[in-house]
C-alpha cells in the first residue's frame, strides 16, 4: 500500500512539474559582436567612446547600460558591441555614431554598417524552442559582402572605422568576436 | 511500533483460539480455478478523448492466464496528442504495443477472482510528429518581440521503445466484467528521434522530459472469456 501511495505521488508530482524554463546559460539566438582595437597597433584593444548604434530608420539605439539615464543607457564604451540580427531578413543596417553625446558636432562621427547573412533555424531543448544562428556571407559570387560600410561594397575605411576584418562567419555564440574594427 | 507488536499479539492469541476450536472439524473444499482470455478498454484514455480537445488516444488491454498467479497481458494503442508550449505547439500521432506478463500477488477466497498485481512490460512505439508553429527564442527585443512562424513541418518514421513496471488492481465486478487501474513508471531504452526536432511525446510512453523516464496510467473495463477450468482441492484447517 505504502508503494503505491508513492507511486500515486510521482505521478502526480510529474503531472504538474511546470515547464522547464529556458536556462540562461543556454545558448540560444546569438548577436552579433563587435570588437575593437588601435588602429596604430592592431594587437591591442580599445575602448569605444561613447558609441550609440541604432538601426537604420530608427531613433531608439541598442541599450548597452541597462542602469543609464535616458542618455547615457544607449552608449556603449567597452572594447566590444553585441548587435542584434534579423532573423526573419538576410540583412540588416546599422548606424554607429561616436562621441554620439558629444556638444561639439564636429566631434561626432558617424558610419554606416550593412551586414549581409544566411540563416538556419535550429532546435535547441522544449523549454527554449527554436533558435536562429546566422553564417556571415563569405562573397561567393554576386551576394553582397558580410559587411558593407557606407553602402560601399569595397570600402574598410569609413569616417571613424579606419578597419574592418572578419573575425568568425559562423555567429552561433555571443563568446566569441564575429568582426574586428580598427579605429 | 509498540502498538503494532501488541496488535499482533492479540491477533496470534486469536488466531490460535480459533484453530484450537477448528481443530475438531475436518473440511474440504474444491477450488475452481477458471483460465482463460480477459479483454477490455481503458476508460481514461477514451474519457480523456471527450474532454480534452488535444487529445484522442484508445487502448486495448488483455492478458491470457497461464498459471495460477501468471498471467500473459498486453496492451495495444492509439493516440493523437498534440502539445502547445510556450515555444512549440506539435502534434504526435503514433500506434504501441506493449507485452509482459502480471503476477497475482492476490489470495483469492473460495470463488473470488480478483488481482492485484504487478508486472513488467516491454512497449514499442511508432509515430509521427508534426511541428504546427514555433517561436524563436531570442533574448534580445530590440528588434521586436520574436513572431509565432507556422511551420507544418512533419517528421515521420519515429519510434522508441522502453519497459515497464506495472502495478495494478483488477476488481470482478459482476459476472465476468472486472474493473481495474494500473499504475505505470516507464525508462526509455531506445529513441529515435528527428533531425532539428526532439520526440516530446511519445504514444504509449507519455510525455517525456529531460531524463528516460515517463508514467502513465489506465483505468480499464474488461470482460473475461473462459476457455477451460481447474479444480484444486484446499484442505481446511485440518
Amino acid at each position: 500500500m505504502k508503494k503505491i501511495l508513492a507511486l500515486l505521488l510521482l505521478v502526480f508530482t510529474l503531472g504538474c512539474e511546470k515547464d522547464d524554463i529556458c536556462d540562461a546559460d543556454t545558448n540560444t539566438t546569438p548577436r552579433l559582436v563587435l570588437s575593437f582595437f588601435d588602429y596604430n597597433d592592431p594587437s591591442v584593444a580599445k575602448n569605444v567612446v561613447n558609441l550609440k548604434v541604432v538601426q537604420e530608420g530608427r531613433e531608439d539605439g541598442i541599450v548597452f547600460n541597462e542602469s543609464g539615464t535616458d542618455v547615457t543607457k544607449y552608449l556603449a564604451n567597452g572594447p566590444s558591441v553585441s548587435l542584434p540580427l534579423d532573423t526573419s531578413a538576410d540583412r540588416i543596417r546599422y548606424i554607429l555614431t561616436l562621441n554620439a553625446n558629444a556638444t561639439d558636432p564636429g566631434l561626432i562621427y558617424t558610419d554606416t554598417l550593412e551586414f549581409n547573412y544566411s540563416r538556419q533555424t535550429l532546435y535547441i531543448s522544449r523549454a527554449c524552442g527554436y533558435s536562429v544562428y546566422f553564417l556571415l556571407n563569405g562573397g561567393n559570387g554576386d551576394e553582397p559582402n558580410a559587411f558593407v560600410l557606407n553602402d560601399d561594397q569595397a570600402a574598410t575605411q569609413g569616417n571613424w572605422i579606419q578597419n574592418i576584418t572578419i573575425a568568425n562567419r559562423n555567429v552561433i555564440s555571443e563568446n566569441e568576436t564575429h568582426l574586428n574594427i580598427y579605429w | 511500533m509498540r502498538r503494532i507488536l501488541t496488535f499482533i499479539g492479540s491477533l496470534c492469541v486469536l488466531l490460535g483460539g480459533l484453530s484450537a476450536s477448528a481443530q475438531e472439524t475436518v473440511q474440504d473444499s474444491i477450488k475452481t480455478h477458471r483460465y482463460g482470455l480477459r479483454v477490455g478498454v481503458d476508460l481514461f484514455k477514451l474519457s480523456r478523448s471527450f474532454y480534452e480537445k488535444d487529445y484522442k488516444g484508445l487502448e486495448l488491454v488483455g492478458d491470457y492466464r497461464i498459471a495460477k498467479s501468471y498471467y500473459i497481458a498486453a496492451e495495444i494503442g492509439n493516440e493523437n496528442k498534440t502539445v502547445d508550449d510556450p515555444q512549440l505547439n506539435f502534434t504526435t500521432k503514433g500506434t504501441y504495443i506493449r507485452g509482459g506478463f502480471n503476477y497475482n500477488a492476490y489470495e483469492n477466497w473460495l470463488d473470488m477472482e480478483n488481482l492485484i498485481y504487478v508486472g513488467l512490460r516491454y512497449g514499442v512505439s511508432s509515430f509521427s510528429q508534426t511541428l504546427n508553429h514555433y517561436t524563436v527564442y531570442n533574448r534580445n527585443h530590440y528588434l521586436g518581440i520574436e513572431p509565432q512562424t507556422a511551420s507544418g513541418e512533419k517528421f515521420s518514421g519515429l519510434s522508441a521503445q522502453w519497459a515497464e513496471f506495472v502495478a495494478g488492481v483488477n476488481a470482478k465486478v459482476y459476472n465476468n466484467i472486472y474493473v481495474g487501474f494500473s499504475l505505470r513508471v516507464n525508462k526509455l531504452i531506445s529513441n529515435k528521434k528527428p533531425r532539428n526536432f526532439d520526440n516530446l511525446y511519445i504514444p504509449g510512453f507519455h510525455r517525456t522530459y529531460d531524463g528516460d523516464f515517463g508514467v502513465g496510467l489506465n483505468y480499464t473495463v474488461s470482460y473475461f472469456i473462459p476457455i477451460y477450468k481447474t479444480k484444486q482441492k484446499i484442505e481446511v484447517q485440518k
